[in-house]
């Protein structure tokens, strides 16, 4: 266990954060971990040999680690894609894709169902959640996500000049299922919050024009974040890349609760916070690249820093830009969650005089 | 208005059709294959790219205006050829290895192509004796290299040295790109330029033949 006995991990914690207000403690948010900090973080109880047990370890690393949640992911909804296995590979194409490729294709594509999935692995799995834990659910790939990873990134932006009606098709398709899972996911009461992943940016622009996102992808956001409040609970943007263009969207339009990711050749989380703060929770943000390239010390600095910062005003939980890939090192990661522990012993949450 | 504006503005409002079409039509009327792709296909490109990097265009716009460039591009190549129309420079590009992911170069690839320049594009997931053997047999005046994750990026001071290694470092110029690189980071590694979009990459190849005219 590295988080202490004393912090608890408690939901409450993460709903202040969500309801941009500031939390009594400093609050944690990751989005993945990779399977090397699930090891570190669990030791002698990680387990991977079904699914059950990965979804067991997952619960166990984020308590461990000190955070007030743990994400979970239903199995089932897949987007069947090709896709060609490079073992050495770290990456692999958006391109690769491209099982649908015209009207026919489509016609013939075998769209998982959602009846694939098996919900009841939440409640089930909420035996081993922390009490005052909550899960947050995310699912395999967003909408824009999956449409690219069946279609193939060129031929979607083709097709978006060449086969509009096409395109509809295809992101309806793939939207309602996405909106139905969810749906199920916050049928559960032991569900705090749902994480919305769909990249939608790079470093310089979104992926497709803010105006074909607004068409083909955000009404169906827009819908699932109402479903979520509806619930009475919150929904997380998790998108990377540029998103100056589509900010006013994600608040103002689809009222999401907060966003995560957050790079510094984008808009380092500092400036991203300062702009942000008030209006939309800021999760996460140290930048995977600093935490991947940098001492662990400056680690601790920083995200001490960013502690600092955000001490009064809140909506600021501390995090990765990202996600926790292993070739983070772990003490670079360690550093991370140290500075929230020692942030209440050593400047009790509040301001810094400083 | 002219034949080659009615070409260079297919190729800027993403009209491949419409561009091959006054291509066509351009080379029945003996307009030269250079004429074409120095005042059309070029500044046509270069408005795209500068679209582009203000934030007007987006990917999907770069590709369909990349599919019109292109459909011209095929049926003047050979006339270039033929008439020993020299390219502006050679690049030899890919994505480094350990790496699958293409957008970001295959964008650069087509915004040089569209700037003049020949293009081998050796893939992704490229390693360092990919590169220098490439560089033996292509002879191109810059090596252009990828890189979307941290893990990945960091082999691509590997491709450097092997490079330098095989002692072509003095005839090629290094360029890199891609989602974690910086400008500081292109330094530290001791490559000679590095461009944060693809419409850049091509001011930046433009500046360095200069600078290389210069000397
Ligand atoms: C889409 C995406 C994904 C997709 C697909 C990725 C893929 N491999 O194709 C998915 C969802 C699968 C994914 C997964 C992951 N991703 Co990802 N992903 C992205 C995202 C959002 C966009 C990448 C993209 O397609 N760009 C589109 C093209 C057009 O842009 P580009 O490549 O940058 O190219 C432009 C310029 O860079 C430049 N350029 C490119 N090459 C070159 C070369 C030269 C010579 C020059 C001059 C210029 C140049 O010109 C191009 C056009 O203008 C980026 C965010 C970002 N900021 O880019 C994160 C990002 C790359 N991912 C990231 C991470 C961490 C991951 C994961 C490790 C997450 C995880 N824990 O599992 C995994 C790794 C998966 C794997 N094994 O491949 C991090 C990497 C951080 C780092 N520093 O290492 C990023 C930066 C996100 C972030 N918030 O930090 N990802």
């Amino acid at each position: 266990m590295f988080r202490s006995q004393n912090r608890e991990p408690d939901f409450e914690n993460l709903k202040q954060v969500l309801q941009k207000k500031a939390p009594p403690r400093a609050v944690l948010f990751e989005f993945l971990l990779g399977e090397n900090k699930e090891k570190r973080l669990t030791g002698t109880e990680f387990r991977s040999s079904s699914e059950f047990d990965r979804v067991v370890t997952t619960i166990k690393a984020f308590d461990s680690g000190g955070y007030d949640f743990a994400p979970i992911i239903v199995r089932g909804l897949v987007f069947e894609r090709k896709s060609h296995f490079v073992s050495h590979a770290l990456t692999k194409s958006l391109n690769e894709g491209s099982v649908i490729t015209d009207r026919q294709s489509f016609e013939n594509y075998a769209w998982p169902e959602i009846e694939n999935c098996d919900f009841s692995i939440i409640s089930k799995a909420a035996s081993y959640l922390h009490p005052k834990a909550k899960f947050i659910p995310f699912s395999h790939d967003g909408i824009l996500e999956n449409v690219i990873g069946i279609v193939g990134y060129e031929r979607l932006c083709l097709m978006l000049y060449e086969d509009e009606p096409l395109v509809s098709a295809i992101f309806f398709e793939v939207g309602k299922r996405i909106h139905s899972y969810f749906k199920a996911c916050l049928s559960y009461p032991e569900v705090g919050a749902v994480i919305l992943n769909d990249d939608w940016g790079f470093n310089t622009h979104t992926l497709i024009s803010p105006k074909a996102l607004r068409k083909y992808v955000f009404p169906w956001y827009k819908e699932i974040v109402v479903m979520t409040h509806d619930n009475g609970k919150y929904a997380i943007l998790h998108s990377c890349g540029r998103y100056d263009a589509i900010i006013e969207d994600i608040i103002g339009d689809m009222r999401f609760d907060a966003r995560h990711s957050y790079e510094d050749g984008i808009t380092p989380v500092e400036a991203a916070y300062e702009a942000l703060k008030g209006r939309l929770a800021v999760l996460g943000g140290m930048d995977v690249g600093f935490m991947a390239r940098s001492g662990a010390e400056e680690i601790y600095e920083r995200s001490t820093r960013m502690l600092r910062r955000s001490a009064g005003l809140g909506g600021y939980a501390l995090g990765s830009g990202n996600s926790i890939p292993d070739y983070i090192p772990d003490e670079n990661y360690l550093a991370m969650l140290q500075a929230a522990f020692d942030w209440e012993n050593r400047e009790g949450g509040r301001d810094d005089p400083n | 208005m002219t034949l080659i504006e009615k070409l260079k503005n297919a190729i800027i409002d993403v009209q491949p059709k419409k561009a091959e079409e006054t291509t066509h039509e351009l080379l029945t009327q003996g307009v030269g294959a250079a004429e074409i792709l120095n005042q059309a296909l070029i500044p046509g490109m270069d408005e795209v790219g500068r679209l582009f990097k203000e934030g007007e265009y987006y990917v999907p716009e770069v590709l369909v205006a990349a599919k019109a460039m292109n459909a011209t591009l095929s049926l003047i190549e050979p006339l270039l050829v033929q008439g020993g129309v020299p390219r502006r420079g050679k690049i030899v590009i890919g994505t480094i290895e350990g790496d699958l992911h293409d957008i970001g170069k295959n964008l650069v690839s087509m915004m040089l192509k569209g700037a003049g320049y020949a293009i081998i594009d050796l893939g992704v997931d490229v390693n360092a004796n990919q590169f220098v053997e490439a560089i033996q047999n292509e002879q191109p005046d810059y090596v252009a290299i990828s890189a979307l994750l941290t893990s990945t990026m960091v082999n691509i001071p590997h491709v450097i040295q092997s490079i330098r290694t095989a002692g072509l470092r003095n005839r090629v110029r290094v360029l890199v790109g891609g989602a974690p690189l910086t400008q500081a980071y292109a330094e530290e590694i001791g490559a000679d330029g590095y461009a944060p979009d693809a419409s850049e990459a091509v001011s930046l190849v433009r500046q360095m033949d200069q600078a290389r005219a210069g000397t």
